[in-house]
């Protein structure tokens, strides 16, 4: 994979408050990367770096060769603010024809139109439209120049399933066509659905980084599993918690929750059932929780999203 | 291109903002329709005017005060009290007689209060600020003449010592002359000319003896005359003789002219013969030829003698006609004698009359003369006695001419002293007229309106332009940028190639036009329904555009630190009271401390009272407004390059 941006000691500071520091990664041509974080984390800060909204950070931020401060980024980044950024009062057509004119890229305009889907809405006032379509509007005009670099700033915020689903659909087009995708989200399984590799940010830091199943699998933690029995199942504790994989046995009259060691559930369950049938209790009801990327967020960060 | 896209894209910004911007717009024009007619008409007559007399009537100059609404306290203090509660607008308390007055004044309306107090000064001080005036210029007048009078004086000082010298040389001359004068060679001149008066009597006599010997010398000339009129009539016989012996001649001269023809008749008879007889003796066959050349030979002596005695008779002839001639010219010359014995006669005859009249009039002078010679005789005695009274006069004179030039040094050297004193007066009246009138007495104060007839709303107007143009200027820019950066706008822009003087100007001049068109639609306004002249629409115009791109540079400037559109309205009036109050929109910045006139004048919302008071109340023309529209548009420069400079600032 080619290498498009490489973030290296990152540090940003509002006024005394440094909200990055010591935050680096690279970004890779036709991947989605995401960034996860609580609310001030410091993802909006790095996106904002990274798309030259903010000269004043320390560390370095190259493409290419050319460190980010210095470049022309209009015609190599792609920003997507978290809030809508264009005229409420134009129409579509008008906000997509300002901007492209300011970017020189008037005939993209119809075809950029028709591409998002916003034909039938060209002539609508922006900000009359629904909130995918504003979302859809506001993508589009980051894409006037063709980046090579899009970076979204929680861009589904807000959108029914249809239209997360439609943008999740363009993110996956664009990363088709060789993109490099950054996209912050709160949505985890959007980030592990739509994401190639994931950084945890926390205090304007990353602090992982990796594939989700990596990251999942490396410091998602245990599954959980909570049972109904038939009947009163403290008989039983000993012998589930003589079980390999089973940890922290817990038992309430006929209820029974353990943790198992992930990878190994299946193998823990079919022991368990051999107990329980040994002790001629029946499972009435049963609840598997795997771990998750907040599981991650948690085990990692000591908070959940 | 970017600026006029960034232009064309603000004018449709501000357009599509419907209620804010039409709320922005019009409010001011709304303005209009109320400011304006409540403004139209400044009544100053309805103003209350409280007055305690000290429990006297009422002064009669204040009983007839112009226009005021007065009512009168019982005591001061609630006089007092009723102008600091707003119930009159000024407090006047004065009793006739008294030297003061005390004026309270309602702070709110301090400028009508005032205005209202000097009407009462005025009224009270009008007759006794006349009488002290007129005398104090009276009296300046007259030691200004006096000082005139005096410097006058000095200058002909020198010319009246120069007069004084000139007296004395000539008293010096009059006793020269005196002492040369000798009455004793005068009177010795006098007895000889009283000889020459008794030699002149005498030749005078003489004379007169010689006249009378003269006139009978003249007398002998009439017997001359009598003499040349005898002679005359012997002269006129001679000439009757002289007529009448050419009278013979001319008789003798006709008998020999009838000799002479009877003489040539002769002597025709005679040559006939001698031609007959010639002819005879041609013919031969004539026999006596002897004979007849005998007789031929004898008449042709007697034709000889004849022809010598015609020819004596022709001499005789000659000399009766020569004698006759001179006869006649004799006789002429005779009557020519006549005539000048004739002119001489008169002539002797009026000679004689002259001499005659000559020594009758000289002796008739001779006779004044001797009878003057006698006169003057008469008068030497006296003349005498007149020469013994000079003698004894000239010693007078001469002791006068002593006193006089005495004088004359004494009044010389009293001119220098008046001249040491009219000096010292000259220098004290130059003092006292160093302090002219006007430095001694308080003028009468006549406020006069500079340009008069003007109604309170074109005051007011240039006012409410500059306002209107502050707020919009500062407000429309400010919620526009301010909107469009909640919009998240201004990141995306950021994002874009645009340079931060393309957005600028873009956007400055999309506000500056619309700013510009509402402050044009409230002048058309005032024009058409207020009174504001037509013809100051151009200067107004151009006024207009000053400021709005002052004002809304201001406005994009702020906008960079202004971060909610919330805020905006309280940012507005944050910058725009202040500058309100200071720039002398409300009341002239004279009205401030030096520190804060300072600030004051600095202020653009100053110049652009400046210019539209200049074009709307001054009526200048364009070449007067030069300074403050300078102003303007640097101000306009300056926010805009530091807006661009902020922007930039805000990227880095």
């Amino acid at each position: 994979m080619t290498s498009l941006v490489r973030v290296t000691d990152l540090g940003v500071r509002y006024f005394h408050k440094q909200v990055v520091a010591g935050c680096s990664f690279e970004l890779f041509a036709g991947e989605i990367f995401g960034l996860l974080g609580s609310n001030g984390s410091g993802k909006s800060s790095i996106l904002r770096a990274l798309c030259g909204l903010n000269h004043d950070y320390s560390g370095s931020i190259r493409f290419g060769n050319v460190e980010a401060r210095y470049a022309d980024l209009s015609r190599i980044v792609g920003f997507v603010p978290q809030d809508y950024s264009f005229y409420r009062d134009f129409t579509v057509e008008e906000n997509i024809r300002f901007f492209a004119k300011l970017s020189g890229n008037v005939p993209r305009v119809h075809l950029l139109i028709e591409e998002l889907g916003l034909k039938k809405y060209a002539h609508t006032r922006a900000g009359t439209l629904s909130g995918g379509f504003q979302r859809l509007l506001n993508i589009s005009l980051a894409l006037i120049n063709s980046p090579k670099v899009v970076l979204l700033d929680e861009p589904t915020v807000g959108l029914d399933v249809g239209m997360r689903e439609g943008i999740w659909a363009l993110l996956e087009r664009l990363r088709e066509e060789g993109c490099a995708i950054v996209l912050t989200t709160h949505y985890l399984e959007e980030a592990e659905y739509l994401c190639d590799r994931i950084a945890l940010v926390d205090a304007g830091t990353v602090h992982l980084s990796g594939t989700p199943k990596e990251l999942i699998n490396q410091y998602g933690g245990n599954t959980l599993v909570a049972m109904d029995l038939s009947a009163d199942a403290s008989g039983a504790v000993t012998a589930v918690k003589a079980i390999p994989a089973v940890l922290d046995v817990k038992c309430a009259s006929n209820q029974l929750s353990f943790e198992c060691r992930n990878g190994e559930v299946v193998d823990a369950l079919s022991r368990l059932n051999q107990v329980l049938s040994a002790k001629k209790l029946k499972v009435i009801d049963v609840n598997v929780r795997e771990p998750s990327l907040n599981q991650v967020f948690l085990n990692v960060i000591g908070h959940g999203l | 291109m970017n600026w006029w896209t960034f232009f064309t894209n603000e004018f449709r910004f501000i357009r599509r903002q419907g209620r804010t911007a039409l709320l922005i717009l019009f409010v001011p024009i709304i303005l209009m329709g109320t400011v304006g007619p409540a403004f139209s008409k400044f009544d100053f007559g309805s103003v209350p005017v409280g007055v305690y007399a000290g429990g006297s009537s009422l002064s009669p100059q204040l009983q007839q005060l112009e226009n005021a609404e007065l009512y009168i306290y019982p005591d001061e203090e609630s006089l007092k009290s009723d102008v600091a509660r707003g119930a009159v607008v000024v407090g006047i308390v004065y009793t006739p007689g008294d030297a003061q007055l005390t004026v309270y004044r309602d702070p709110l309306r301090s400028i009508i209060a005032t205005e209202i107090a000097l009407r009462v000064e005025n009224t009270l001080t009008e007759n006794v600020s006349a009488v002290i005036r007129d005398n104090l210029y009276s009296g300046w007048a007259s030691i200004r003449s006096a000082r005139r009078t005096l410097a006058e004086r000095i200058e002909e000082l020198p010319s009246a010592r120069a007069r004084i010298d000139t007296n004395l040389k000539a008293l010096d001359s009059i006793s020269a002359d005196v002492n040369s004068l000798s009455v004793t060679d005068a009177q010795q001149n006098l007895e000889a000319l009283a000889s020459g008066l008794d030699d002149a009597g005498n030749y005078l006599q003489a004379f007169q003896s010689s006249i009378n010997d003269y006139r009978s010398d003249v007398d002998s000339i009439a017997l001359l005359e009598a003499e040349l009129s005898e002679t005359r009539y012997q002269i006129s016989e001679a000439r009757t003789n002289i007529v009448a012996v050419r009278a013979k001649i001319s008789g003798y001269v006709t008998r020999v002219d009838a000799r002479l023809v009877q003489v040539n008749s002769a002597i025709y008879q005679l040559d006939s013969a001698l031609s007959t007889i010639a002819t005879l003796r041609a013919n031969p066959a004539f026999s006596g030829n002897t004979d007849l050349a005998q007789v031929q030979t004898t008449l042709y002596s007697a034709r000889s003698e004849l022809a010598s005695a015609r020819d004596e008779l022709i001499g005789l002839k000659s000399d009766l006609q020569e004698t006759d001639t001179q006869l006649a010219t004799y006789n002429n010359l005779l009557a020519e004698k006549i005539l000048g014995i004739d002119e001489l006669n008169v002539e002797l005859k009026q000679k004689r009359l002259t001499l005659s009249q000559k020594l009758d009039s000289l002796s008739t002078d001779v006779s004044n003369y001797y009878s003057k010679v006698t006169s003057a005789q008469a008068k030497v005695e006296p003349m005498r006695n007149s020469l013994n009274r000079a003698q004894s006069a000239t010693s007078s004179v001469q002791s006068f001419t002593t006193n006089a030039k005495d004088s004359l040094n004494s009044l010389r050297g009293d001119l220098t002293s008046a001249d040491t004193m009219m000096r010292s007066m000259q220098t004290d009246l130059d003092k006292l007229l160093a302090v002219t009138p006007s430095e001694l007495i308080v003028p009468a104060v006549a406020p006069q309106d500079a340009i008069p007839d003007l109604t309170s709303f074109q005051i007011v107007f240039p006012a409410l332009l500059g306002i209107t143009a502050l707020l919009t200027g500062l407000l429309l820019p400010l919620i526009m940028t301010l909107r469009q950066r909640s919009q998240g706008v201004e990141d995306r822009l950021l994002l874009t190639r645009a340079s931060s003087a393309s957005i600028f100007i873009g956007r400055f001049l999309g506000n500056w036009l619309v700013v510009f068109l509402q402050l044009a639609g409230v002048l058309i306004i005032g024009s058409f329904a207020f009174g504001i002249s037509a013809s100051s629409i151009p200067g107004g115009a151009i006024a207009i555009g000053a400021v709005a791109a002052a004002f809304v540079a201001l406005g994009l400037f702020i906008s960079r630190f202004v971060a909610k559109e919330s805020s905006a309205v309280l940012v507005v009036l944050i910058i725009g009271i202040p500058m309100i109050f200071l720039s002398g929109v409300i009341l002239p910045v004279e009205f401030l401390s030096g520190a804060a006139r300072v600030i004051g004048s600095a202020m653009p919302l100053y110049h652009a009272n400046l210019a539209f008071a200049g074009v709307f109340i001054r009526q200048n023309p364009l070449a007067y407004l030069v300074g403050p529209l300078i102003v303007l548009v640097e101000y306009a420069a300056i926010f805009g390059i530091l807006s661009i400079a902020v922007w930039k600032r805000r990227i880095a």
